[in-house]
């Protein structure tokens, strides 16, 4: 076993050598630190922390704690499957190598490489005990929090490996191990809010505690609080090396059952072809026209339906109850009624016709081959239905709890959430569509066959884009109704800028500043989808999480950038003046960072355009 | 199926597109066609014509015409100095051991690399300038399954021909059609997935025919398939050549290519061994006046009845084998002479033919042993 498992080892500590990716990760990293140690040197000249060391460190600190868990989404995942999407787990198993073995073999090198990433910050970690604030024993404790997180993200990414097909599907799984106890503890304390939770459930509110990822972050920050004194190994790592050991123990257990019989493709795909052929995308056009009278129909006839169980006057009724009732036809119904539309309708006699004409072909095959098409849609449509159901339920249920009546209902406070999730969730959606795109055609190698379509490779790119945002009509949709509920405050909000500010010296350019923030924020979406695309050409795994911290990074850097240039030159030029003059010029100088994030925004994207086309023509000639 | 003679195909404006411009000035066919003869002619002197290949024949009267072409990936040159033709409606072999440059001449040839140095027309059109014209005219098939495997047959097919810009009527049309020439009509609606390795194969092939091109590119069509499957390929290029198809195969089961191709090309480390006409290469290496005779049975003292003839000056059998090669006297060269004199002197004669090499004996004659 031992020979085995060494081999493995080895050869995946080689292969991640060779990886110019792994270096380009710690560089990223070192890149990011020696950021933060900059940020920290800006605070102690202008006298803003007073403890730059331990400043320092906590930037460190998050910055690990946000990789990690971003590593357990993405870099243990594939320990397993990407031997199962090759198919050569079946070689490993003939070549004598017990389970065990082929486990220890491949998360080995990937734990070896998560902690070099801790090593290398030795170096860091030791500035920032010179610069004060941090003591040794803080720093041990961090370290050894991680450790055990690291270990536990491994145990977890490796369990959910070997029981998925697929790297998606077990990223998806670690993703719902790492949230779920959140969300549950989230349950468990508004059903507290009223104070009625029983001793048992904040038993089991405190539980969930310890396989909560805020563990982690609650050990962190007792850690990094001034004073303190306690033992480096805190319970916090010895229940993550038990629950590691646990599913290292389970992986093993489980190993054998769920690679005995190796999955095909025909297999999954005999399942979905059935569906495909009932659920055409022109079976969804009839599904919502007949939905929206039945969302009517529950939203009407909710209050008279509640009154027959609860004696209470209708208008009495929550309007966010009836609200939540309209959803609940939404997201249970309309599954339902496209199955019914997709039976009732005659069976194609073949599929001869279905995909679209021209240009508009590649469209339609990413839209149902890679959004998976209608019924990707109404899964779409149920989800960003119940998110909708949640934000409606929480924000009705606190401004009762909190002693509101009940027409107290703040639609545009549901417009706020509905507006920002939709675009957060349509963001990340547009941005994996893409990039799965792009990914499947270098996985199946077809972008040779592809190329050779009288089209060229960009408008190929664009019509992946155009799929991406065809799949976000139903998250569109949410945001679109959160943004017509906003317009209420946003035109009270104009109006009081216009009446207020604009009659004042500089006040035009004040209002300047919006359209160029939504330009900005537009920008920064196009950056993080474009980055997406490239990493999704050179990655094999990880390419939605890598762009997701090279965006964030590159936000906070244009954000401190922008903070910093506005502040030294508005306090060294008019050293605090308040004059109509001096407002002008500082209203100026404080639109110069935005039109240079914006002129750098567009540079990067046009730099990254160019750079997936060319990769694309580069694949195409090696597929 | 169009008419793939280079007469039907006219003369296309110059297409801008995004493939890099090759290294000479003008624009547009006329052009590209002048700066083609000039090299033409400078190729015997310059370049060297490879053996096999007597003379280029003009732009226009072929459908494949390289020349001069090099191809390098960093410090390794791929292809060096490759110059061949191949004639419209023909069946064209193209064989070199492994790493030889088969894979990257057919990417140059169907536009997915763009050459280097030298020249590639199709049809009479430059694959750098015309890119988009000449991507109309071929299909490419390559060594590897390069399919959506989730989708049906039918529903691949249908994806391809939209992508090519055929109406709704076209392509219902087509794909009945390529689907019952591959014989594939009987799982239009079974999952790409689900196929045996044969069956993707017709489906890839199905796919290359549904923009009905004049040239198809096939790299190594029938690696991986079983006998079976090998043979029925086979006899859908033979039909596809019936149907006036061009088709240029990389192989490496030469004797299938011996029967199937009317022309061949060598390619050994990057240069061509030889380019020619198949009958040629095999003949090459054998007596003018040599034939093989196959007898049926073990005859005791045949040799010396053999050589007892007239027509007949050298005998000499075939090991492990009931064949004979034998060489003609002097003026006595004709096969028909030859086996009037077999007949009358009573000989048991199965099989009777001109004495040509294999491709596989040519094959190791014009190639080197090792890799690069």
């Amino acid at each position: 076993m031992l020979r085995g498992t060494l081999a493995l080892l080895i050869r995946g500590l080689r292969f991640d050598c060779r990886r110019w990716q792994m270096h380009a990760l710690r560089f990223l990293l070192v890149a990011i630190f020696l950021f933060f140690l900059f940020v920290s040197w800006i605070e102690y000249v202008v006298s803003i922390g007073s403890t730059p060391g331990l400043d320092f460190f906590k930037m460190l600190t998050y910055t690990n704690f946000a990789f990690i868990t971003m590593a357990g989404m993405s870099f243990f995942t594939s320990s397993i499957t990407e031997e199962k999407e090759e198919q050569t787990l079946g070689l490993l198993k003939m070549a004598g190598v017990n389970p065990l073995g082929i486990l220890l073999g491949k998360i080995g090198p990937r734990l070896v490489n998560a902690l070099l990433l801790l090593a290398i910050q030795f170096p860091f970690v030791q500035l920032a005990v010179t610069l004060g604030g941090v003591l040794h024993s803080q720093v041990q404790a961090v370290y050894i929090t991680f450790t055990g997180y690291i270990i536990l993200m491994s145990a977890v990414g490796l369990t959910a490996s070997v029981v998925a097909r697929r790297t998606r599907r077990a990223a998806m799984l670690v993703s719902a191990a790492l949230w779920g106890p959140v969300a549950l503890q989230f349950t468990l304390w508004l059903m507290g809010v009223s104070g009625g939770r029983s001793a048992v459930l904040t038993e089991i509110y405190l539980s969930i505690d310890w396989i909560s990822v805020w563990s982690v972050v609650g050990r962190l920050g007792e850690i990094l609080s001034l004073g303190f004194d306690e033992s480096p190994v805190g319970e916090q790592f010895l229940w993550h090396i038990v629950g590691a050991g646990l599913l290292y123990l389970v992986s093993w257990m489980i190993f054998e059952p769920c690679t005995r019989n190796p999955h095909t493709p025909a297999e999954s795909g005999a399942v979905s072809l059935g569906i495909r052929r009932r659920l055409r995308l022109r079976t969804l056009g009839p599904a919502v026209v007949l939905i929206l009278p039945l969302m009517a129909g529950g939203f009407v006839a909710y209050p008279h339906a509640r009154v027959m169980v609860v004696p209470l006057p209708v208008e009495q009724v929550p309007v966010y109850e009836s609200l939540l009732a309209a959803i609940i036809v939404l997201a249970v119904g309309f599954p339902l009624v496209t199955f019914l539309v997709g039976a009732v309708r005659p069976a194609e006699p073949s599929d001869i016709g279905e995909c679209w004409s021209d240009g508009r072909s590649l469209v339609w095959k990413d839209l149902n081959f890679v959004s998976g098409g209608a019924m990707g849609m109404v899964v779409r449509v149920t989800i960003y239905s119940f998110i909708t159901g949640a934000m409606v339920f929480l924000i009705g249920y606190f401004s009762q709890a909190a002693g509101g009546s009940a027409d107290e209902w703040s639609w545009s406070l549901l417009g706020g959430w509905m507006f920002g999730v939709g675009l957060v969730a349509g963001t990340l959606e547009l941005a994996s569509n893409v990039g799965r795109g792009l990914r499947t055609e270098v996985q199946w190698q077809t972008l040779s066959t592809l190329a050779l379509v009288p089209r060229t490779l960009r408008a190929m790119l664009w019509s992946k884009i155009a799929s991406g945002m065809l799949a976000l009509i139903p998250v569109a949709v949410m945001s679109v109704i959160g943004g017509v509920l906003l317009i209420e405050p946003i035109s009270e909000g104009v109006a009081t800028f216009v009446s207020r500010d604009l009659s004042q010296p500089g006040g035009f350019l004040g209002l300047l500043m919006v359209p160029m923030l939504i330009i900005l924020a537009i920008l920064e979406i196009a950056l993080f989808v474009i980055l997406t695309a490239y990493f999704s050409l050179a990655l094999r795994w990880g390419y939605l999480a890598l762009a997701l911290i090279c965006t964030y990074f590159m936000n906070t850097i244009g954000g401190f950038g922008w903070g910093v240039f506005s502040v030294m030159i508005g306090l060294s030029t008019f050293g605090g003046r308040s004059s109509a003059e001096s407002r002008l010029l500082a209203s100026l100088i404080q639109l110069i960072p935005l039109v240079l994030a914006i002129g750098i925004g567009v540079a990067l994207i046009v730099a990254f355009y160019n750079a997936v086309e060319s990769k694309l023509k580069q694949l195409a000639a090696q597929s | 199926m169009n008419d793939p003679s280079p007469q039907a195909q006219g003369d296309t404006a110059s297409g801008a597109d995004d493939q890099p411009l090759p290294p000479s000035s003008g624009t547009g066919t006329e052009a590209a066609k002048d700066a083609f003869e000039e090299a033409a002619a400078d190729t015997p002197a310059h370049l060297g014509l490879p053996p096999g290949l007597e003379k280029l024949q003009p732009v226009d009267d072929v459908a494949i015409d390289v020349r001069g072409l090099s191809h390098r990936f960093r410090n390794h040159l791929a292809v060096d100095r490759v110059t061949f033709q191949v004639p419209p409606r023909s069946l064209h072999g193209f064989v070199g051991p492994n790493g030889a440059g088969k894979t990257t001449v057919l990417k140059l040839i169907c536009t997915l690399l763009p050459p280097q140095s030298g020249r590639v027309c199709v049809y009479g059109k430059d694959v750098s300038r015309q890119t988009k014209e000449v991507r109309r005219q071929l299909g490419f098939m390559p060594d590897h399954f390069s399919m959506y495997r989730q989708m049906t047959v039918s529903e691949y097919l249908d994806f391809f021909a939209a992508a090519y810009g055929l109406s709704l009527a076209d392509r219902r049309r087509v794909i009945g059609d390529v689907l019952a020439l591959t014989d594939m009509d009987g799982r239009r609606d079974s999952l790409i997935s689900g196929l045996s390795r044969g069956m993707q194969q017709r489906v890839g092939l199905a796919r290359v025919l549904v923009n009905d091109p004049d040239l198809l590119l096939l790299d190594e069509p029938a690696s991986g398939l079983d006998p079976r499957a090998r043979i029925e390929l086979m006899e859908i290029l033979r039909a596809l050549r019936q149907m006036g198809k061009t088709i240029f195969i990389s192989s490496h089961i030469l004797s299938e290519l011996a029967e199937l191709c009317d022309s061949v090309t060598i390619i050994d480390r990057g240069r061509i061994r030889y380019s020619g006409a198949m009958r040629n290469l095999l003949e090459q290496g054998t007596e003018a006046g040599a034939f093989r005779l196959t007898v049926p049975t073990e005859q005791a003292g045949l040799e010396e009845s053999l050589l007892d003839l007239d027509e007949i000056a050298t005998v000499e059998r075939i090991e492990d084998s009931l064949e004979y090669r034998i060489g003609c006297a002097p003026g006595a060269d004709s096969a028909n002479r030859l086996l009037s004199a077999l007949l009358a002197a009573g000989i048991p004669i199965e099989g009777f033919q001109k004495d040509l090499r294999h491709l596989n004996e040519a094959f190791m004659d014009l190639t080197e042993q090792g890799v690069r």
